[in-house]
């Protein structure tokens, strides 16, 4: 379903005119690809590659497993050519007063945005919070290689009532592409690495834009966006 | 006499996790509570904690006892203080951990059970905060709603953090 646009035949249409005037991109994928649903889409972003730079959250020595931030940033790092493990960046942020410690182990390693960005930052990517955004300015830094953590209501995300709380932001993902209409240029939704369940589907897991819009822009469209882009592979 | 400028209820919410100022710190993954209104500190304010909480997939919620909780001062939506339970609690009470039963309907019904909440909270909390009666049939839908969507196991936490709302909203 997947692949390189080279290995796989395909070529960009002619009739994709909304690309014509786009600025090109240096190092960030772009390739077709088709959904679940077979629809045909344009998918920006190093969705494959980036799939390996995921991991079920808790793998750590400290024994969090509240550690979706924290595993949201070591993704991030390793995106970005730096050798980063859960439990390197989980002793970093508890030694720095970077994650919650105040619990019992079980549920430690909570972030807030301030300090995941705190923390890529001291780690090598200078990153900061934004809030209010949308899912066109998400697809912007996606399109331009800048590593995004977006901070989600995890029911939404998961169709699951009973992670859905009273619909806060309970969960961190990182986004690695976009997909849009190969045509239109419409956004068709995101992929993302998510952490928390341990599937194998859940890296480089595509969401489409309503989910997006229950689960990240409705409860306050937060996340963290590296102030630099990726310029040499990992 | 003028009447008490209040905030919406909708933009309590909408700023509750974060705080006007910056200074609700929140760890993501936290359990965090419904605003309800309160008089027990002298201002109109609403008042909110927030619990660690373990969420394994397909396991139900492990959550722990409230660890921080705010008030925003209602009528400018402003952080009027920030405490940890462990300094400064709000209840006599001590909580334990407990296990969330399982949510009675899909995302989408809870969603929508969760907008009419909001959507009377906005409705009857001025009347609450301004010392005044409101419908009685809505202060019992708003009753009603909310033991519908608090799970019994933190009743008592919403009891301890708003008593004065919560006896309001029953008589």
């Amino acid at each position: 379903m997947t692949g390189d646009a080279h290995s796989a035949g395909w070529e960009l249409s002619s009739e994709a005119s909304f690309m014509k005037d786009a600025e090109p991109l240096t190092d960030v994928s772009r390739y077709l690809d088709v959904l679940p649903d077979n629809t045909e889409v344009l998918v920006v972003g190093d969705v494959e590659r980036f799939r390996d730079c995921n991991h079920k959250q808790g793998a750590n020595d400290l024994g969090f497993l509240g550690t979706c931030g924290l595993v949201s940033c070591e993704d991030v790092l390793r995106q970005f050519g730096i050798e980063a493990t859960e439990t390197s960046v989980v002793n970093y942020a508890a030694r720095h007063g970077l994650c919650d410690i105040s619990a019992t182990p079980p549920e430690c390693g909570g972030t807030t945005e301030y300090s995941q960005a705190q923390l890529l930052t001291e780690l090598g990517v200078p990153a900061h919070a934004e809030f209010g955004n949308s899912q066109e300015q998400l697809t912007q830094y996606i399109e331009e290689g800048r590593g995004v953590i977006i901070e989600v209501n995890a029911g939404e995300l998961w169709n699951s009532p009973e992670h859905l709380g009273f619909g806060e932001i309970n969960h961190a993902v990182v986004v690695t592409g976009v997909a849009r209409d190969p045509v239109t240029g419409e956004i068709e939704g995101f992929y993302i690495n998510d952490s928390g369940r341990g599937y194998r589907s859940d890296s480089g897991r595509f969401v489409d834009t309503d989910v997006m819009r229950y689960a990240w822009e409705a409860v306050g469209g937060t996340c963290v966006v590296t102030d630099i882009v990726r310029s040499t592979s990992i | 006499m003028e009447q008490l400028a209040l905030i919406s209820y909708l933009s309590v919410v909408a700023g509750n996790r974060r705080g006007a100022t910056r200074e609700v710190d929140v760890p993501i993954g936290h359990a965090v509570s419904l605003a309800l209104p309160t008089l027990r500190y002298g201002i109109p304010a609403y008042a909110a904690f927030a619990s660690p909480a373990v969420r394994e997939p397909e396991q139900p919620v492990v959550q722990g006892p409230p660890d921080r909780w705010w008030l925003l001062d209602a009528r400018s939506g402003a952080v009027a203080m920030f405490a940890l339970c462990s300094l400064h609690p709000f209840a006599k009470e001590q909580f334990t951990k407990v296990t969330l039963p399982q949510p009675v309907g899909t995302v989408a019904e809870l969603r929508q059970q969760l907008n009419e909440i909001q959507s009377l909270m906005d409705k009857l909390a001025p009347n609450f905060l301004r010392g005044e009666q409101g419908e009685a049939e809505v202060r019992h839908q708003l009753h009603r709603a909310l033991r519908a969507r608090i799970p019994q196991v933190l009743w008592p936490q919403y009891e301890a953090l708003a008593p004065d709302f919560m006896a309001w909203l029953a008589t």
